[in-house]
């Protein structure tokens, strides 16, 4: 995918093209709606993420997500990847889970499991009995927020143009009647590439029917749509 | 987290066709300050509530052989709920409710056990916790709970909400501003505000609990 880099500025420039030049809308509307865009691309597709290190505390059990994150994806204890688990997993399989450490016999001698609590917390087990070790979290971050002109975001043209669709989409929101109801093929083509990006939007049912997709055997990707030619 | 009330506010104006200024007044008469500070708390406890995005911690101090301990002032929903006892050993309470007991385990409510089995919160008054049959040994309750959010009154206040879910509290707030009877009743933006509010629940949702078909992460 070819990355580029694309400032606020140009974004709002091309956001500008898709509308009329009477200032029906300022430049200030456009950067929301952009960073809008891009709050909704990330919260789809996680865009961005980040990898985290975090020094263990001994026999501790919970942490925090770090504040860099919005959630985690995988979580591994000095490099070695651990496994993700539920809570129901772990109180129906192992009930004395939360108070077992790495020095507890029977419990194996390095942090094995993880569960998300939520996007904030993470419990760990076993605990780390020593508190010197280290968990590398791989997570989404927050989508970036263009404020000055010269901000910028790294995304690929194909998706930088179904950015400026949806954000135009959203602008259009006050507007309502036939213009707002015209905007509506920008917001199925963003959704649309955002599952091609995603496979897992698909298996969630509102998903599905905002896309008209009402079958269950719509829930697996197909091959991709013909593009009509004329 | 670092949106705060105003910041959002002011994005609803440009949406509603009103004079951006944070929040300060609606010139349209349209809606009310008082109003918009309503839905837009209403709307983020509902997302708290319906995704469990945010996560809290609390051990409650308990009454040896009392079945109904206090819960935190804040608290909208029990996540999950654990006995620890004074030497420290975790046992997890299951979800129950008084029909299964009653019919389950006839006795419980006069036999004696040093842990419960069971928390539940079907019959109990508001902000308390009932776990069976009452714990003996004066263990403490540990809860997973999801805390009310942040009363937002225009004040600047933070949003208790992730940065990335502001969008789907914009369109909640949204859909109640339009759904408002009177001059300002547009059920068709209503409508359409109210699907992107709940697509944004149903994602999050996804994430955390997955889907019918499976995956997910809690």
């Amino acid at each position: 995918m070819p990355y580029q880099i694309t400032t606020l500025a140009t974004l709002q420039a091309r956001l500008a093209d898709k509308w009329e030049g009477v200032p029906f809308w300022t430049a200030e509307e456009a950067r929301l709606a952009i960073n809008e865009g891009l709050r909704w691309w990330n919260l789809l597709v996680g865009a961005w993420k980040q990898r985290v290190v975090i020094a263990s505390g001994a026999n501790q059990v919970w942490y925090n997500t770090p504040a860099t994150l919005l959630y985690p994806l995988k979580i591994d204890w000095d490099s070695a990847p651990m496994v993700q688990s539920t809570f129901g997993d772990l109180d129906l399989g192992r009930p004395k889970w939360e108070g077992e450490t790495t020095g507890t016999t029977g419990a194996p001698n390095v942090p094995t499991l993880w569960v998300p609590g939520g996007f904030t917390l993470v419990a760990i087990w076993p605990a780390d009995a020593s508190g010197t070790g280290s968990f590398g979290i791989d997570g989404v971050t927050p989508a970036p927020v263009l404020v000055a002109p010269t901000s910028f975001i790294d995304l690929g043209e194909e998706e930088i143009s179904v950015l400026l669709g949806f954000a135009l989409h959203i602008a259009a929101f006050k507007l309502g009647g036939e213009r707002f109801a015209a905007t509506m093929p920008y917001y199925t083509a963003f959704l649309r590439h955002a599952a091609l990006k995603n496979a897992r939007l698909l298996k969630v049912k509102a998903f599905r029917e905002l896309l008209g997709r009402h079958r269950k055997e719509d829930s697996v990707p197909g091959p991709p749509e013909a593009v009509p030619t004329s | 987290m670092s949106t705060t009330d105003q910041i959002l506010l002011n994005e609803l104006q440009y949406a509603a066709l009103e004079t951006p200024n944070n929040g300060a007044s609606w010139p349209s008469g349209l809606w009310t300050v008082a109003e918009l500070s309503g839905y837009l708390t209403q709307r983020q406890r509902r997302i708290l509530y319906e995704t469990g995005c945010v996560c809290n911690r609390a051990t409650l101090t308990t009454t040896p052989n009392v079945f109904r301990q206090p819960l935190p002032a804040d608290w909208i929903q029990t996540r999950r709920a654990t006995w620890q006892n004074p030497s420290g050993v975790f046992t997890p309470l299951l979800r129950s409710n008084v029909w299964y007991l009653d019919y389950g385990l006839v006795s419980w409510e006069s036999i004696d056990s040093p842990v419960p089995l069971v928390y539940m919160d079907d019959i109990v008054p508001t902000l308390q916790i009932q776990v069976a049959p009452a714990g003996l040994d004066g263990g403490v309750i540990q809860i997973l709970y999801v805390a009310n959010g942040a009363a937002l009154a225009n004040t600047g206040v933070l949003l208790t909400i992730p940065d990335d879910l502001v969008p789907i509290l914009k369109w909640g707030v949204l859909a109640d501003m339009f759904a408002k009877l009177g001059r300002g009743h547009d059920p068709d933006k209503a409508a359409y505000a109210e699907t992107r509010f709940q697509l944004g629940i149903e994602l999050v949702k996804s994430f955390l609990f997955g889907t019918p078909e499976g995956g997910g992460v809690a």
